[in-house]
């Protein structure tokens, strides 16, 4: 009797499969790394509520958030943070200073050096294991970005998402980095591989960095693209003082805290942070920003509580920037984008 | 309801089907590491929707699996495995065989898995859905979420090129209704 290549492939798959059998932890590393993926869906939630992504793209709206003021020449003598000075206007208050110092630095180009880290606090490998503040995701991004035309590039370190904060050994080593251009509403990706083509998705750069740091997840809805975001919200009840100032280095330090209301992703939760602002040219020098929250939805968050930390460190102000969007880009894969 | 309980049902599942749904992922990944990954992948993608799986949570892993697989899982992030065996394997396997013509037999085997290894995912997946999982045509497309037309296509275009990849056995230019002739096979 003659054998069909149907008989023949159907044979061989036997034959090749037979006597294969999952690793039995294969759920338990399944739930697990759902677990850590939705803490990151969570993180890039909060973060985007929180104004990271609105920092990094602060010039899309302030252009008519405020009052015009002199992006590089110094204040007039100005004696104190109660005194700033904008366009020649006194600022009378810390909020008013920093408001100002954010549209002012949101009308140039700049460099852009953005950390964060986000952990889950007290994890417990196993129930007898001593509790530990684990990484759920880290990014360590260098780029440059000019806000008056949306437009900027960079690159990401890529880490190993799994360590502790006292172990830092275990997330230390950079093991591959993402290339990141921003176009508009547009993002840009590809790997320092260079075997995968460039990826185009719609987002923040904060969505192409969460996006980028692990495998198939999508972004959530409430990583907003907003970039107005943290400028309004220091706008809002809550508060900016006056903290510090380095005379030696020109820098005054306000400590600023409001309370971003829950949403559908995360539940009401307190955002401290601080900003350095350089006192003559009235340029932002770093953002410091750190909250506690949870999910709202269980579902995503497993009830529980994870932080985040990010510092924003700002330079070279005017410098130049040109993107171009990059050839032979495909749209991220669907199971990407639909989560 | 603890985050360990959600999916004890899942953990059942995969201990009693756990090969049969390896076996399927491997087939169709290309290699027993990427399969594993893919049914992996494909548990935490059925975790995310638990909420929305009201039937038999097989039914909805298998679907995301194939699912997963043509939409070109991982695709862009590495090569698939090549699947197959040693030098070594390939002559202990001839030897079982028990036939003089023991090894030719595992090389055809080795190249159709090669083979099917490399085709496009939907043409792999349809091939390892009507001769993997013996399904119906219209059944495959059910599963694939496709139209009949599309998995006739694929199947006929995926075993042209199987008939290809393996013609150094094969008679030449046999049509894909008539049998393989080769008397060492029967």
């Amino acid at each position: 009797m003659n054998r069909t290549i149907e008989d023949l492939l159907a044979e061989s798959m036997r034959d090749e499969i037979a006597g294969l059998t999952p690793n039995p932890d294969l759920v338990a590393r399944a739930a697990r790394r759902h677990r850590q993926r939705s803490r990151i869906r969570l993180a890039a939630s909060v973060t985007g509520s929180a104004g990271i992504a609105a920092a990094v793209a602060i010039g899309l709206t302030v252009a008519s958030a405020g009052p015009r003021a002199d992006a590089t020449g110094p204040s007039a003598d100005r004696p104190g943070p109660d005194a700033a000075s904008s366009g020649g206007q006194k600022a009378s208050s810390p909020r008013a200073r920093v408001v100002t110092a954010m549209i002012t630095s949101a009308r140039l180009s700049y460099r852009l050096h953005l950390v964060n880290t986000s952990t889950v606090p007290g994890h417990r490998m196993t129930p007898t294991a001593p509790p530990r503040d684990l990484i759920s995701w880290y990014a360590d991004y260098t780029g440059v970005y000019d806000p008056r035309t949306s437009s900027g590039s960079g690159v990401d370190i890529m880490r190993q998402q799994s360590g502790t904060l006292a172990g830092p050994s275990s997330y230390g080593k950079a093991d591959g980095y993402i290339y990141v251009r921003i176009i508009g509403d547009n993002y840009y990706t590809r790997s320092s591989s260079g075997s995968e083509p460039w990826q185009k998705g719609r987002g923040t750069l904060i969505q192409a960095l969460v996006l980028n740091g692990g495998s198939a997840w999508a972004p959530t809805d409430g990583a907003s693209a907003d970039p107005a975001v943290l400028l309004a919200a220091l706008r809002r009840p809550g508060s900016v003082t006056f903290a510090a100032r380095n005379g030696a280095r020109a820098l005054d330090t306000y400590d600023f805290k409001y309370d971003p209301a829950g949403d559908a992703s995360v539940k009401p939760h307190q955002l401290t942070g601080t900003i350095v602002v350089h006192d003559q040219s009235n340029l932002i020098a770093r953002i410091t920003m750190q909250t506690r929250v949870a999910g709202s939805d269980p579902r995503l968050a497993d009830r529980g509580w994870m932080t985040f930390r990010t510092v924003m460190t700002f330079s070279s102000y005017g410098v130049s920037v040109t993107v171009h969007a990059p050839t032979g880009a495909v749209q991220h894969l669907k199971s990407l984008a639909r989560g | 309801m603890r985050p360990e309980e959600r999916f004890e049902d899942l953990g059942a599942l995969v201990a009693h089907r756990g090969g049969a749904l390896l076996a399927t992922a491997t087939l169709l990944a290309g290699g027993p590491a990427a399969g594993e990954d893919l049914l992996q992948a494909a548990l935490e993608r059925v975790m995310r929707h638990w909420h929305r799986v009201k039937d038999d949570p097989e039914i909805y892993l298998r679907r995301t699996i194939y699912h997963l697989a043509v939409d070109q899982w991982r695709a862009r992030r590495r090569r698939p495995e090549v699947l197959g065996k040693t030098e070594t394997e390939l002559e202990a396997a001839a030897l079982r065989a028990g036939r003089p013509d023991g090894t030719d037999a595992v090389h055809l085997r080795l190249a159709l898995i090669q083979g099917l290894a490399q085709l496009p995912p939907r043409q792999r997946a349809v091939l390892v859905l009507r001769y993997w999982e013996q399904l119906s045509e219209s059944e495959a497309a059910d599963m694939l979420g496709c139209s009949l037309g599309t998995v006739k296509s694929s199947a006929s275009r995926g075993l042209a090129r199987l008939r290809e990849v393996t013609a150094a056995w094969a008679v030449e230019d046999t049509p894909a209704s008539q049998p393989l002739v080769n008397g060492a096979w029967s």
